[in-house]
């Protein structure tokens, strides 16, 4: 990869994130949002626009320089927030993440000038009679400068300050950040001499660190500010007075700004690729650790024993370490959909309270890669069809403004996120009548349906109770979809709904698939494995306990009742069965005759490939080690 | 030059078949199949192939000749993961013969005389000579009559038949 292709994907990564940065505060802004969040706003903005001027991107950079003046009249109060200003800069940042898209394909050259939306913000403060007598609609270099000086002049007269700033030790483009921290000074005042010279500096020659002596009437904070930004690990501004460096003030203002900074030092880029390439190796060394072990124990040699114990500690803790550096937390999804719950509110006229709790909750990459588009279909679906009309809600003695809530907790192992309204709940009437329509079911089936599936009817493909189709929701993707989805990654879905009183979807997530404890079992000479979580407890199967009710069969296991099942029809009939597992799934027990047991361990589980389709009761299959194909058990679809 | 052929010649329930050279990736001993409870029966099971997760489709079953006992001669040819769409996959057979070059002269395609109820997996029916057999054997007519038939499968399409099938 060329030195300016990396630089490019730096800039990518970087300004998605600012532009999610920018979302999100916007909608913090909206929502009555305090000064932090316009301060989140200003550096996401200011850092993008920088980012794009030195990339070579006017386009993107006049767009945020042109948000950036509303951003200050916001500040400075000279501008009020009002929907109709939040739904224009939303546009504006629609039209940054289009232009990212652009220049990640590699056609930059025909990114188009967002003429229209400059005029828009333009026209915006003209139209609206700002109290600010500047001329707003010829954007002069000193505007940049003016607004800033605004908030307190008085109390900052003109100030000599040094600043030295030191670039964290990874830092990709040293010379480039170093410009950027220049150009943030230099708005802020004049800066009057820099050690070492200017050009070395924005040639990146220096070492780790450089010192800029200037004249401002900001302030310590606001210039500490100002030449803080990525991949710089510390800024350090004291007072001049008489030339020398002062530096009690100095470690005053540093401390809260170093420990925020760390943290952007301490994280690197990997390529998800890479990662996964990582993944396959370890699992590849568990599946050797796995035969290694085999052949010691087949041997008997002690010293080979403890020589594969040691290697196989250091496979396990690999292992976890590898896990946990595929974890994400679900923030990255969740942060999307504040601003989607916000559109589809006021596409359709709802008020709509949007609560995210648990967002610091850790999942796998590749589980997250496929939630996505399922839970921002739930959540979409909460609002359109779930949350009533503010009048609608008063008249049932609700509050006008619905509640949306998404929670994700860790429980047990699995992840479990819901997703509730506080809305009309699902009508069952209407969703018979729709099925029955629809020609789901006929309507002699619909009369015998008991509420569950009823509900399950909603999964069904080809079914969606939406009275008109929306560009919102009923673009033809139907729960069905959301349902697979969901399954795919080896989750589950359940619905609770009261009528009148909302809806409750509830995902169960595994928080991750590659590697799992299973037990080895043996069913009429076959190998297979269960997975360990879905093991309640191993015994013996007596025949005087088994009791037969019609062509079933049921264990009485202490006090407790369960359905036995041979499988049969997977693994063929035999009699010599002296064990049985108790399998749980969910709230759903069995018990499963088998010959033996042949231990645990740990695996890989290989998905089967699409020509099997869906064989229900597996799922997947493994290579313990000694070289077999062992195939695993779903018990969710067994039972 | 005339245009030729190469291609994998073997015989599966008494009859000689081929396949495009280019599909396959190589060509292994029998060995111990797992079978996957609930799976399609054109699906043997899976074998593991030096570690890969490798699928056996039983073409006997897929072309219409129902399952037989399996034998020490049968082999496995492990097709190009292209064909199958980046999946590994297998097909079991009962003997490999040889790789062969087929003027495309000696290739009669199905037509309207020709038919079967497996005729959309069919490529050609190639015909060589027996023992020996080359390029100027194959255009000497006076052994006409001791010609082999060699059934040309359309390995591409089998697979992508499957893929249709499940999707």
């Amino acid at each position: 990869m060329s030195e300016e292709d990396s630089y490019q994907q730096i800039f990518i990564v970087e300004s998605r994130e600012n532009h999610e940065m920018l979302v999100r505060n916007l909608l913090a802004l909206e929502g009555g949002g305090n000064a932090e969040a316009i301060d989140e706003i200003f550096r996401a903005a200011h850092t993008l626009k920088g980012m794009s001027a030195s990339m070579g991107y006017p386009a993107l950079e006049r767009l945020c320089h042109a948000m950036e003046d509303k951003f200050h009249l916001i500040r400075d109060r000279s501008l009020a927030v009002q929907p109709e200003l939040i739904d224009m800069l939303l546009c504006c940042t629609d039209r940054i993440e289009e232009l990212l898209d652009q220049i990640e394909r590699g056609d930059a050259s025909s990114l188009q000038d967002p003429a229209d939306l400059l005029t828009a913000l333009e026209g915006w403060s003209s139209s609206r009679g700002d109290s600010l007598s500047q001329p707003e609609n010829q954007p002069s270099p000193d505007l940049m400068v003016e607004p800033e000086a605004t908030p307190s002049p008085e109390t900052h007269a003109y100030q000599l300050y040094r600043v030295l700033i030191r670039t964290a030790d990874d830092c990709s483009m040293k010379d480039l950040r170093a410009m950027l921290a220049l150009e943030n000074l230099e708005e802020l005042g004049k800066i009057i001499s820099t050690n070492p010279e200017r050009d070395d500096i924005e040639n990146g020659r220096f070492l780790r660190e450089f010192t800029v002596v200037m004249e401002s009437s900001a302030g310590c904070d606001a210039l500490q500010m100002a030449a803080s930004g990525v991949d710089i690990a510390a800024v350090i501004v004291s007072e001049e007075t008489s030339g020398e460096p002062e530096k009690a003030e100095g470690t005053l203002s540093t401390s809260p700004a170093k420990a925020e900074k760390s943290k952007e030092v301490k994280n690197i880029r990997v390529d998800i690729g890479r990662l996964d390439q990582m993944m396959n190796l370890v699992e590849d060394l568990v599946i050797n650790r796995g035969r290694l072990k085999q052949i010691a124990a087949r041997n008997g040699i002690k010293e080979l024993d403890d020589a594969i114990n040691l290697v196989g500690r250091s496979i396990s803790d690999l292992q976890n370490l590898m896990m946990n550096i595929r974890m994400i937390p679900l923030a990255h999804i969740f942060n999307r959909f504040p601003r989607v719950v916000r559109d589809v509110a006021h596409h359709d006229g709802k008020v709509v309270e949007f609560i995210i709790e648990g967002g610091e909750t850790e999942l796998d990459r590749s589980i997250m890669d496929g939630l996505s588009d399922p839970l921002l279909h739930l959540i979409r679906n909460a609002v359109n069809h779930g949350i009533e009309l503010p009048d609608v809600r008063i008249a049932k003695g609700k509050t006008p403004n619905g509640i949306v809530t998404l929670t994700a907790c860790r429980d047990r192992d699995n992840v479990l996120i819901e997703i509730r309204d506080d809305g009309s709940g699902i009508d069952e009437e209407v969703v018979r009548k729709k099925a029955v329509e629809k020609g789901v079911i006929s309507p002699e089936q619909e009369a015998s349906l008991s509420q569950d599936e009823i509900i399950q009817l909603l999964f069904r493909p080809g079914f969606s109770t939406a009275e008109t189709i929306t560009d919102i929701s009923g673009r033809g993707v139907g729960l069905d979809v959301v349902k697979r989805g969901i399954e795919a990654l080896k989750g589950l879905i359940q619905v609770e709904s009261v009528k009148g009183e909302g809806t409750t979807f509830r995902l169960v997530l595994p928080p991750t698939m590659a590697i799992v404890e299973v037990m080895m079992v043996r069913i009429n000479g076959r190998r297979c494995a269960v997975p360990i979580t879905n093991v309640v407890e191993v015994a013996v199967l007596r025949p005087e306990s088994i009791r037969r009710i019609g062509g079933s069969e049921v264990l009485l296991l202490r006090d407790e009742v369960l359905s036995l099942r041979r499988l049969e029809d997977m693994f063929g009939t035999s009699d010599g069965r002296d064990l049985v597992i108790v399998v749980q799934h969910q709230n759903k027990k069995a018990g499963l005759a088998i010959d033996a047991v042949d231990g645990q361990q740990e695996v890989v589980i290989k998905p089967l490939n699409n020509l099997f389709g869906s064989c229900r009761g597996i799922g997947g299959v493994t290579i313990p080690g000694d070289g077999e194909v062992v195939s695993v058990l779903d018990i969710s679809t067994l039972l | 030059m005339a245009q030729t052929v190469d291609v994998v010649e073997f015989n599966l329930g008494g009859e000689l078949y081929a396949l495009d050279i280019q599909l396959a990736r190589e060509i292994v001993e029998m060995m111990p199949i797992t079978t996957i409870p609930r799976a399609p029966p054109y699906l043997s099971g899976i074998i593991n192939l030096r570690g890969e997760i490798t699928t056996i489709l039983d073409l006997a079953n897929m072309l219409g000749m129902g399952r037989k006992e399996a034998t020490e001669s049968q082999k496995i040819i492990v097709l190009m993961s292209e064909v199958a769409g980046g999946m590994n996959v297998g097909v079991i057979v009962d003997e490999v013969h040889s790789v062969i070059q087929v003027p495309e002269a000696d290739i009669e395609k199905l037509g309207e005389g020709i038919t079967s109820d497996i005729s959309r997996f069919v490529k050609g029916i190639i015909k060589i000579s027996p023992e020996g057999g080359d390029k100027n054997a194959a255009t000497d007519k006076k052994s006409e009559g001791k010609k082999d038939l060699v059934i040309w499968i359309d390995m591409l399409k089998v697979m992508k038949d499957l893929v249709n099938v499940k999707n």
